[in-house]
């Protein structure tokens, strides 16, 4: 556990970094791919429950603390995303990719529409249909498209943390 | 076997204790903002040193596709668009258009003018904001290069942002485009008053906001906004951009707008602070009047 979670916080320094930064030049119609969901989900799916949660409250706290002006707001989000991503946990297949897939894309979703109605919606602006066409639609196909990737290199570094005789079943 | 149960709780109470510890670390963000903004700067005075080298890493690459792009197809689009300005510049040329334009240069040339008065430092433009929705980034100069909240940030001839919070070596810029943005400015050559208002669903169609402008106000396309006199945070005569699509609203009483940038937001990279605040200079205001 403790393995896992040293390892779930270098894996979210290094998200980060490279989503505030490489992703933004890498932009496709303007919106870059949400890495830290694609963690906190693939955290839940990979290991279950426990460790969604708290792979999902780090990312969101990281989040917070350094651009947004409300902590906790996005962490509670996170927090929600990473329960529900456990429950994938359940249905895990070793070297299967397409689940964890649309896992991600629902999940991205769900984070865009929770992340419409506290930021958004709480402030009126009600225009919904554009802010799903062009950021919430882009984001899930560009955070799956990115997570064919990312999700390679979760898998490879959390067998890491598992001893060698539990390593099959990864 | 003792040691492991301690560590049994169900995945249920973990999410509903978590849950909880958000829901107060957001009253309590209210609550005690300045102690959170301390707490802030710390984990923002770790971050950004390595957003900041993989930043230039990322603009490198960036660059380098752009190269690969040119080598063919630029080449020939701009033999193409070569033609194209030839021929529309000779059709276009006319007398009354210059005269316009000259009025226009010259009243930018004051206005250029009148920022080579404030102090300015520049900084480079370190990371983005993390998610689609907001237009906050980061820069690399902090309290340690003497940056403090609200001074204002401008690029080129144009108005950025307005610094929205200070770390020892970085600092975040909120730029004038983000959705919570709001400017008040003025027309430079009638001196009607407006707010600038940021605006994400008008983003991409490359334009944002301009409200409550009088309906008596003689106003014409093209005409340009600088930041008023009347803002409490942004210093007087700063170039914000040109209007657009004057409208009239229902009430009668005002009139909307809409209003292009002069910066081009897309390829920031760096940025000038202007190292003056308007509290302050109206301090000095103030005690020279003693």
């Amino acid at each position: 556990m403790i393995k896992r979670i040293i390892c779930s916080i270098i894996l979210l320094i290094i998200c980060y970094i490279l989503q505030t930064t490489l992703f933004w030049h890498m932009r496709l119609a303007g919106v870059v791919p949400n890495l830290l969901l694609i963690l906190t989900v693939s955290s839940g799916y990979i290991n279950g429950h426990k460790d969604g949660i708290i792979t999902a409250l780090m990312c969101g706290l990281m989040s917070d603390l350094i651009f947004g002006s409300v902590i906790g707001l996005h962490a509670l989000i996170y927090v929600i995303i990473g329960f529900l991503s456990g429950y994938g946990h359940n249905i895990y297949l070793k070297n299967n990719f397409s689940v964890p897939l649309v896992l991600i894309g629902i999940c991205d979703m769900a984070y865009g529409m929770l992340y419409y109605v506290f930021e958004f919606l709480l402030r009126g602006r009600l225009d919904f249909i554009y802010y799903f066409n062009n950021i919430i639609l882009p984001e899930v196909l560009y955070t799956m498209l990115a997570a064919i990737v990312f999700f390679k290199i979760i898998v490879m570094v959390y067998r890491l943390t598992v001893s060698p005789e539990n390593r099959e079943e990864f | 076997m003792k040691k492991r149960r301690k560590f049994n709780i169900s995945a249920r109470l973990l999410l509903i204790i978590s849950v909880v510890v958000c829901i107060v670390l957001i009253v309590f963000s209210f609550k005690y903002q300045d102690d959170v903004n301390s707490f802030k700067t710390s984990v923002g005075n770790f971050m950004t040193p390595m957003q900041k080298s993989i930043n230039s890493i990322g603009g490198y690459i960036y660059s380098s596709f752009d190269i690969f792009r040119s080598k063919k197809e630029l080449i020939d689009e701009n033999e193409k668009l070569k033609e194209e300005i030839a021929k529309v510049k000779q059709e276009n040329v006319s007398l009354i258009e210059d005269k316009n334009e000259l009025s226009t240069l010259r009243k930018l040339y004051k206005l250029d003018e009148g920022y080579s008065q404030y102090p300015k430092v520049a900084a480079r433009v370190v990371s983005h904001d993390d998610n689609n929705w907001y237009n906050l980034f980061t820069i690399d100069k902090g309290s340690a290069d003497g940056i403090q909240k609200n001074m204002n940030v401008i690029a080129g001839s144009g108005l950025v942002g307005i610094v929205c919070e200070v770390g020892n070596h970085y600092s975040k810029v909120r730029s004038i485009i983000d959705d919570n943005s709001y400017v008040s400015g003025m027309f430079a050559r009638t001196s009607d008053t407006c707010d600038v208002k940021g605006s994400l669903s008008t983003l991409s169609e490359g334009y944002i906001n301009v409200e409550r402008i009088s309906i008596d106000a003689e106003i014409e396309e093209g005409y340009e906004i600088v930041t008023s006199y009347e803002s409490d945070k942004y210093l007087e005569g700063i170039l914000i951009g040109y209007v657009s699509n004057i409208e009239s609203d229902p009430n009668n009483m005002t009139m909307t707008a809409r209003l292009s940038p002069v910066v081009d937001f897309n390829r920031l990279d760096t940025v000038l602070i202007i190292t003056q605040t308007k509290n302050s200079d109206e301090l000095e205001e103030m005690t020279n009047y003693d």
